[in-house]
């Protein structure tokens, strides 16, 4: 298993956005771009998402997007739902998937303990020596 | 912004599978940016449900 992808390279900014939209319009929120946050994140998300990196690379560009807010409303969900589909296309098994999903979904969603990024990180590097 | 998803978009797999996914985790989320504004964001637990499935699925069945 490689550990450097294009991890992120399939999803657009438009489909960033209409997740964004999907996930507002559930919950009757209003979808709206943030007056100084959109542009940022929007920039940053077009230069990261079709790079080659490292998984835990992938996951800090959603966790920083998710912490410029783009949107008024719901941009963790927006962002934590695009690294879970990213680790789910890793096909671990179940229950390594459950733990990795969790830690990445913690550390976009920006409530990651210290040793939940440790543990992260290590589970990167036996991506790096394909034991994973 | 336009709110209007690209129909080609909604029938795209992958944005499928997105919607999914964004939409099971809805409850855990609040609206408002917490992270954005005190650096520290919000993860309601989805409690132990899913684990505990997960490991009575590997038990080996008793005979």
């Amino acid at each position: 298993m490689s550990a450097r992808r294009a991890w992120l390279a399939e999803f657009t900014w438009e489909m960033v956005t209409a997740q964004n939209a999907v996930l507002c319009a559930a919950k009757n929120a209003l979808h709206k771009p943030t007056s100084d946050g959109h542009d940022a994140t929007k920039e940053l998300w077009e230069s990261k998402h079709r790079e080659v990196m490292r998984l835990d690379e992938a996951v800090d560009v959603c966790r920083r997007c998710h912490r410029l807010a783009p949107f008024c409303f719901f941009n963790g969900n927006t962002f934590v739902s695009i690294i879970a589909l990213v680790v789910r296309a890793l096909n671990l098994l179940a229950d390594k998937a459950y733990v990795v999903r969790s830690l990445a979904g913690h550390i976009v969603a920006g409530v990651a303990t210290d040793a939940e990024a440790k543990a992260f990180r290590e589970f990167c590097e036996e991506l790096d020596g394909g034991a994973a | 912004m336009k709110p209007a998803i690209d129909p080609k978009l909604l029938k795209n797999p992958l944005f499928q599978e997105l919607m999914a996914e964004g939409l099971a985790m809805q409850d855990r989320f609040v609206a408002e940016p917490l992270y954005a504004k005190t650096g520290k964001g919000f993860l309601k637990s989805k409690g132990v449900e899913e684990l505990k499935a997960i490991k009575s699925a590997r038990k080996p069945k008793s005979k």
